[in-house]
């Protein structure tokens, strides 16, 4: 029930780089809750399972505020950026669901599905641009990042050739090494940015999230560029890193990505393997028990703070088989790489459709699609919140 | 006597309610205060928007403005019905034919010899009338004598607006092999306010869950799906991450 050494958070990459540390695996096949130790030494519970996860993430006694005493944080930075000016992934309802509610509309299943053709349109722009005149890019730089960045600041209204700013911002806000004076001026940065942004929109709307948003009287301004924060970061940082890595793992099984060009329909289920298998929020969700409850086979007191393990959820081999194997013609829709309960990935929709064009197109049009460099020159992003590949070299030549 | 009909595929599928315009899912919705039914009717208008609002038009006038009466209305509509061998219409007018005051035994005698019932004078007209106009055959003078004693002009020619638009509804059914509607048994419990707006459901059941316009939220696509999406319904419960799709099993008391 116990283990007699907890668990050091964050523990240490192995050689798979599309495994998340193997000490989290090994938990999870020990038990489906944990205790751990954060990098600030308070201890917490790793929690693995997949219904544990489940349970935990739709159970409203775990907060998801962070200024709940016991919430978890991985970094000062992290520290910083959850509880200094929230948006509402850091909040508990009522004030999530109103927030959550005022943006809803604008991710709609039919509304997404409607964009598609755009998204089409941006994704081989992007594959022109890197192909033209070249015969190798970097495939983050050049088109991972620009993809899902020009699709939410297109749907959000950012301009964007503020991307070098909105990128860096981001990346320095989601890497744990940050520290929390850096963590400050880089939030403080971006909101600023937002809040100038929604304020010439109030005076100029255009057909956009952000114009929309600073028309509502409902909102005052800190909320409009909080929101517009979330929306743009999470919107480009995990669909850039997802798609750099699902195309690394393709590359990597020529067998998988054979049946992805020749059957582009395999494309919707592919999509959901992937992200089951990568899953690339390696080190969960925190929450903190505002109650005491019981999880599986451990009573979790109130004031406990909790991580929930995406990773190792959907690595569960009851649910889903063989799972450390990437399978495209696995039934992978249960999985919970986009997190459950209340705070479920709101762009999941767009996650996917954009995933979907990229990879069927990309397949399509680059043929010889291949690494540059040896594999074991690639170097990942151990470090972030979330897992990706800081430049990964391809040609097609 | 039954007769034991070989199922074949529709000439012409309804289409499902997510491919419909909102405005007939609108009135399907409406329509339900008239009883159950009705989904592969609408379903087949559905290729036909413009059409299905004139039709559906027709059909609101006929039940709800309509000068014969209910009772009467009911009788032409059996009868004509079971006279061009459309069960699909007889099958599900047995509700709205017992609202409007018709026994068990005078909806069965609809779909019989008419002397086998010892019908009353009026609904022996009515139902002789219904058995002439079903095959646009001449209406004698005697017949139309003692119809007209009771029925005025209006209801006169509703009577035969009446006949005709339920044998059009019934040739078009038929030759379209339009299969009958499944009973509805599936019980799906939402509770909106927990929804996220994630759409995991409709994703998981596409026939059967919507969201709505303004925020998001879960919605159905039907009052009471089919009992053949139980399966999809049932996954669509399990992922929902917010707990708002509850699935009542037939077997289970519905909640109070």
């Amino acid at each position: 029930m116990t283990t007699a050494t907890s668990l050091e958070l964050p523990a240490r990459y192995g050689s798979c780089p599309f495994s998340p540390p193997p000490a989290y695996t090994d938990a999870a096949r020990e038990a489906t809750v944990t205790r751990a130790v954060l990098p600030d030494g308070t201890a917490c519970w790793l929690v693995t399972g997949y219904d544990e996860v489940r349970a935990v993430l739709a159970d409203t006694r775990f907060s998801a505020d962070a200024r709940t005493p016991g919430f978890p944080f991985l970094s000062a930075g992290q520290r910083e950026l959850a509880t200094a000016k929230p948006s509402f992934i850091r909040m508990d309802d009522p004030e999530h669901a109103r927030l959550r509610r005022m943006v809803s509309k604008d991710f709609l299943v039919k509304r997404i599905e409607e964009l598609r053709p755009g998204i089409q349109d941006i994704v081989d722009r992007a594959v022109d641009r890197m192909t033209e005149g070249r015969t190798s890019a970097d495939l983050v730089a050049d088109f991972a990042l620009p993809v899902p960045s020009l699709v939410i600041c297109l749907m959000l209204g950012v301009p964007y050739e503020d991307h070098d700013l909105f990128q860096s911002l981001s990346r320095t806000l989601l890497d744990n090494r940050t520290t929390r004076p850096e963590a400050e001026r880089a939030h403080a940065q971006l909101m600023g940015y937002l809040a100038e942004l929604a304020a010439r929109k109030r005076s100029r709307p255009a057909d956009d999230i952000l114009s929309r948003l600073a028309a509502r009287e409902d909102l005052t301004d800190q909320e409009t560029a909080s929101l517009g924060f979330l929306l743009l970061v999470t919107g480009h940082e995990s669909t850039a890193n997802m798609t750099a890595v699902s195309v690394l793992a393709l590359l990597q099984r020529p067998d998988q990505a054979g049946l992805l060009r020749a059957d582009p329909g395999l494309v919707r289920g592919a999509v959901e393997e992937l992200l089951r298998h990568l899953t690339i929020i390696h080190l969960g969700l925190g929450r903190a028990a505002t109650e005491t409850v019981r999880v599986g086979e451990v009573t979790i007191p109130a004031g406990d703070g909790v991580i929930c393990m995406l990773s190792t959820a959907n690595r569960d081999r009851q649910l889903f088989g063989e799972t450390d194997d990437l399978d495209l013609t696995r039934d992978a829709r249960r999985h919970v790489a986009f997190g459950y309960g209340i705070h479920q990935c709101l762009g999941q929709t767009l996650a996917r459709v954009e995933l979907q064009t990229v990879l069927t197109t990309l397949f399509r049009r680059l043929p010889g699609l291949r690494l540059a460099v040896p594999v074991d020159q690639l170097a990942y992003n151990q470090d972030n919140i979330v897992y990706g590949l800081r430049a990964l070299p391809v040609t097609w030549g | 006597m039954t007769t034991t009909r070989v199922p074949r595929a529709p000439r012409i599928p309804p289409l499902p309610p997510a491919e419909w315009p909102p405005v007939l899912r609108a009135l399907l919705a409406d329509s339900h205060r008239d009883g159950p039914g009705r989904e592969n009717l609408f379903g087949t208008l559905a290729h036909h928007p413009v059409l299905a609002h004139a039709w559906l038009s027709l059909a609101r006038v006929l039940t709800h403005e309509g000068t014969l009466g209910h009772r009467r209305r009911e009788l032409i509509v059996l009868r004509v019905a079971h006279r061009l061998d459309a069960p699909y219409v007889h099958r599900r007018h047995r509700t709205p034919a017992a609202d409007a005051g018709l026994t068990d035994a005078e909806i069965e005698a609809t779909a019989g010899d008419l002397d086998s019932h010892a019908w009353a004078g009026e609904d022996s007209d009515l139902l002789e009338a219904a058995d002439l106009l079903a095959f646009n055959s001449p209406v004698p003078d005697a017949l139309w004598g003692r119809l007209a004693r009771v029925l005025g002009p209006g209801q006169l020619v509703e009577l035969l607006v009446l006949a005709g638009q339920t044998a059009a509804m019934c040739a078009t059914l038929n030759t379209l092999r339009t299969p009958s509607d499944r009973q509805p048994s599936l019980v799906v419990l939402l509770d909106r306010e927990r929804c996220c707006s994630a759409g995991q459901c409709v994703g998981a059941a596409p026939e059967v869950f919507e969201q709505d316009e303004e925020e998001g939220r879960v919605a159905l696509l039907v009052p009471e799906p089919d009992v053949r999406y139980a399966d999809e319904v049932r996954f669509a419960a399990d992922l929902c991450p917010s707990g708002a799709i509850t699935l009542v099993d037939e077997e289970e008391p519905a909640r109070p």
